[in-house]
């Protein structure tokens, strides 16, 4: 497994790169620097800014001074946010991301897998009907959606929860379930795919024709096959969740890294920009290979070789 | 008689109609003794058997009647939760597709301890050492690695061993062969079909053999059953049953044996297709299959012909032959 | 009769139910995926015959009404502007449905050339350009859309490329994994063995199994598309003022929406609605013209 997770780090690089290269392009060929909304500001201002940035440079000279920077890990001041660096505050906003994303990830797999799983084992009745259909809510309605109405209903309305903010535990409950909702919907698709397509398989009919009782031919038999699906899912769902985090954190004013990344966009903050982008494909990365070790690790007919049984 | 089913029908209600895959058939299996149960696919075998073990899906099926008499108690009335105590201890079933039919997320030792464990309150460690006895009995070699290995590990004869070894772990009375062979090559087959019959020996179980092969009903069964459209056709001692076939199917499918021709004949097959289940079949249902197509409505008759030789018979096909 | 007559006379009786008769009986079945279908139909007419039906301007400001409630002048109210609701929501509804249909086609366009071309080739090719699908699926999409938005202006026809760039590669997945399965596929072969014609065998047999998940996947993605486009509307990277949809009308609605919640409320609802009835047609679709619905 160690090899295998070698390899795949080995191969993300060339990744890593072009993505650096794409963004730093990107970033270059837009019309107008980062100071051109400055104004107020005279010319000579703006000139010493530029070199104090180094952008009279040649384009190449600047690129390759940023790698070498990047290497080191820095990733430079903030355009916009003069006495701070990109350091700094991917530093305060990560783990605040983080911890968003983990609750909504929590909250979709519990209310996505049981319904799913459910739905599957009582198909066609109201246990069926009853959560697909919310999963369908789930998906049609975007989360600048559901947040909002989310809001008027239990923080205005009913005064539940507080409107916004990041501080005590009553904060984190509507934006994990805003993040999440999409999620649970999908997990609960797929759960319920998953299933059936396993409760479907002829040795689901050996297991009872040994006498094992309903409830451990699900748990036991059906499960771990059906549920491969949400694992396989689970990598890719990250970058949805990357998303619907600028969302989901614009609404209820959470200061993490989505948020800054839309603001660094709107204010041309190059380094700020590039930074979170290079960890934004970092992580990932790092969860799709997540994502692939346990599919392999729970998969009998997959090795970490890559050789497919 | 271990097991005497009578009158059994079971229907599945779906959209396209009701459609009747067994009707009104009764037939019993003796200890120690095969019977043989010979049909084309879609024939009612596989659905003749699992009805009495509550194995058919009721939504859409459903036991219309019956009585499946086992040891005293007909199985028909008895509830899922009281049919799992037999499955798999008293009734233990060998399925056609050793592929497909093995879990492949689990281990072969968790899945052959099952039984043990439900079944006989065995702890785990005495299950895993008749687990790897039943391997080395149905004759898998390096039997005390391969008992940790995953299904897709074995060559699919040797998952028909596992498979057979799984049913009679437990030492069932009753075991039933869903054309077990079936999915194998020949060479393959020869050795299971040898398995079963010695294992049958041993213990005296009573066998009910499915399958679609009449090489295979001629070597392993003492008495057969010929199904056709949901019906028993025609029910003989093996002897009988080849010696003197008289129902048109029995002929028409001893007569389709490639073995039965000679070199450079054409091969003869049954013309048309089994009729529509869902459809209500008015007279003796062969009839649309035999070269001369007169349609019938005479009802037939289940008639002796001659000692413990039955045949649902229609006088004006019997007549008129194949 | 002999075994070759036996077979060829099967053949042709069971050859009469293609699949596509099939599946329009299960489509007809499914009430769920009937109704989306007809919603969706209802939406698009009214988005197209909007400028008849529409009863306000669209422009037309009435900043000294305000904001109000929905009344039997204006069915849905107006904004803060004075601007009727029920018009803006109708045009909204053109750019929204616009979007959605263009920048689907785009993605299918690009998709399905590019997984026709891997699957046939086949061979090096194939695991190249599949590499580089793959490579493009782990990187964060989103962000560059959101730079390109951000940083080339608000163009218009540029929304359609980006937001079409993001969904062409499940397509392209899609499309070459069908391809591939089907130059394997053993009832190809035995539809040569039954001495079926190449003409048949290809409009009978291959294309439809390519066009099934093509487009029961096309139906699914316009509801993505639409939410994309809304969800950049959102950020106020997509649609522009004075231009609207649905996703703008929505942002705007959000500022005000506890005083106002009816500004958020009808475009939320148009939205929603809308998406609902296409993923329930999506949804009927995969089933209807699945042959393993097993589902059932």
């Amino acid at each position: 497994m160690l090899l295998y997770i070698l390899k795949r780090i080995f191969e993300s690089i060339p990744v890593l790169f072009a993505v650096l290269i794409f963004t730093f392009v990107f970033m270059k060929a837009a019309p107008g620097g980062p100071f051109s909304s400055e104004k107020t500001a005279s010319p000579e201002v703006i000139k010493k800014l530029n070199e104090r940035y180094n952008l009279d440079a040649p384009i190449v000279e600047q690129f390759f001074d940023y790698l070498k920077k990047v290497l080191q890990f820095d990733f430079g001041p903030s355009f916009k946010y003069v006495d701070r660096s990109v350091n700094e505050i991917i530093g305060a906003g990560l783990p605040v991301s983080l911890e968003l994303g983990l609750y909504a990830i929590i909250f979709a797999m519990l209310l996505g897998i049981s319904s799913g799983v459910f739905a599957a084992i009582r198909k066609n009745t109201w246990l069926d009907y009853l959560p697909m259909s919310f999963s369908m809510l789930g998906i049609c309605v975007p989360s600048f959606l559901l947040g909002p109405a989310l809001v008027l209903v239990f923080a205005i309305y009913f005064e539940i929860f507080p409107v916004s903010g990041w501080d005590d535990w009553t904060h984190k409950i509507l934006p994990a379930i805003t993040l999440g909702a999409g999620y649970a919907a999908y997990l609960a698709r797929l759960s319920r795919a998953g299933m059936l397509d396993i409760l479907n398989q002829d040795y689901i009919r050996t297991a009872k024709a040994k006498g094992v009782s309903n409830s451990k031919v699900i748990l036991k038999h059906a499960l771990k096959g059906g549920l491969l699906p949400v694992i396989s899912f689970l990598g890719p769902a990250m970058a949805g969740l990357l998303a619907g985090s600028f969302v989901t954190e614009t609404i209820f004013q959470i200061p993490g890294i989505g948020r800054f990344y839309v603001q660094g966009a709107f204010n041309r903050d190059y380094t700020l920009i590039m930074g979170t982008t290079i960890l934004f494909s970092a992580l990932l990365i790092f969860f799709n290979l997540l994502s692939d070790i346990l599919l392999i690790s729970l998969n009998p007919r997959l090795s970490f070789k890559g050789d497919k049984q | 008689m271990i097991l005497e089913v009578k009158n059994l029908s079971t229907s599945f209600y779906t959209r396209n109609g009701i459609y009747k895959a067994v009707k009104n058939i009764s037939f019993s299996v003796a200890k120690g003794k095969t019977l043989g149960i010979v049909g084309e696919s879609g024939s009612g075998k596989s659905v003749s058997q699992y009805s009495y073990l509550g194995l058919i899906p009721t939504p859409p099926g459903k036991i219309e009647n019956g009585q499946a008499m086992f040891q005293g108690i007909d199985l028909l009335k008895l509830s899922q939760k009281q049919l799992q105590k037999y499955r798999g201890s008293k009734i233990s079933i060998i399925f056609q597709d050793p592929m497909t039919c093995l879990n492949p997320y689990l281990k072969i030792s968790t899945q052959l301890i099952e039984p043990l464990l439900i079944h006989k309150n065995m702890s785990k460690k005495q299950a895993l050492i008749l687990a790897e006895k039943s391997l080395e009995e149905v004759g898998i070699s390096d039997y005390k690695k391969r008992l940790h290995a995953y299904p897709h590990e074995f060559s699919g004869g040797m998952r028909q061993r596992v498979m057979i070894a799984m049913a009679l772990i437990t030492e069932p009375e009753l075991l039933i062969a869903d054309e077990p062979t079936t999915a194998l090559d020949v060479t393959v087959q020869a050795q299971i079909l040898e398995l079963i019959n010695e294992l049958q020996k041993k213990k005296e179980t009573a066998v009910v053999f499915i399958t679609h092969d009449l090489g295979v009903i001629s070597n392993v069964a003492d008495d057969v059953a010929v199904m056709y459209a949901g019906e028993i056709v025609e029910q003989a001692s093996a002897k009988n049953l080849f010696t003197n076939p008289s129902h048109p199917y029995t002929k028409a499918l001893l007569k389709s044996i490639p073995a039965n021709h000679q070199a450079g004949e054409k091969l003869f097959s049954i013309s048309g297709l089994p009729p529509d289940l869902s459809k209500e079949i008015i007279g003796c249902s062969f009839t649309p299959r035999t070269s001369h197509k007169t349609p019938c409505n005479n009802k037939a008759s289940w008639v002796e012909i001659d000692s413990n030789h039955w045949v649902m018979k229609c006088p004006q096909c019997f007549e008129l032959g194949i | 009769m002999s075994l070759q007559e036996n077979i060829s006379e099967i053949a042709e009786e069971e050859i009469g139910t293609s699949l596509w008769k099939d599946a329009w009986i299960r489509l007809q079945n499914n009430k769920m995926a009937l109704i989306g279908f007809f919603v969706l139909i209802v939406m698009i007419v009214l988005a197209i015959i909007a400028p008849l039906i529409a009863p306000y301007s669209y422009e037309a400001q009435n900043l000294p009404l305000g904001p109000t409630p929905p009344s039997w002048k204006n069915w849905m109210g107006t904004d803060t502007f004075g601007r009727d609701l029920f018009t803006r929501v109708l045009y909204g509804g053109r750019i929204s449905l616009a979007v959605g249909f263009v920048a689907t086609a785009v993605s299918l366009g690009i998709g399905i050339a590019y997984g026709t071309i891997s699957g046939f080739i086949g061979g090096k090719l194939d695991s190249v350009m599949m590499r580089i699908v793959d490579i493009l699926y782990s990187l964060p999409f989103i962000l560059f859309v959101i730079m390109l938005m951000v940083l080339f202006g608000r163009n218009f026809y540029l929304m359609f490329l980006a937001i079409g760039a993001v969904e062409w590669l499940t397509m392209a997945r899609i499309v070459r994994g069908q391809v591939l399965t089907l130059r394997k596929q053993e009832f190809i072969e035995a539809c040569y063995s039954l001495g079926l014609s190449n003409k048949r065998i290809i409009t009978k047999h291959l294309v439809p199994n390519i066009l099934g998940p093509v487009i029961v996947y096309t139906t699914l993605t316009i509801p993505s598309v639409m939410l994309l486009e809304a969800f950049l509307s959102f950020l106020g990277l997509g649609i522009q003022p004075p231009m609207s949809s649905w996703g703008l009308l929505i942002s705007s609605g959000v500022d005000t929406m506890e005083e106002f919640p009816w500004l958020l409320i009808f475009p939320g609802l148009a939205l929603a609605i809308t998406l609902f009835s296409l993923n329930f047609l999506g949804d009927g679709l995969r089933d209807a013209l699945d042959p393993k619905a097993a589902k059932d």
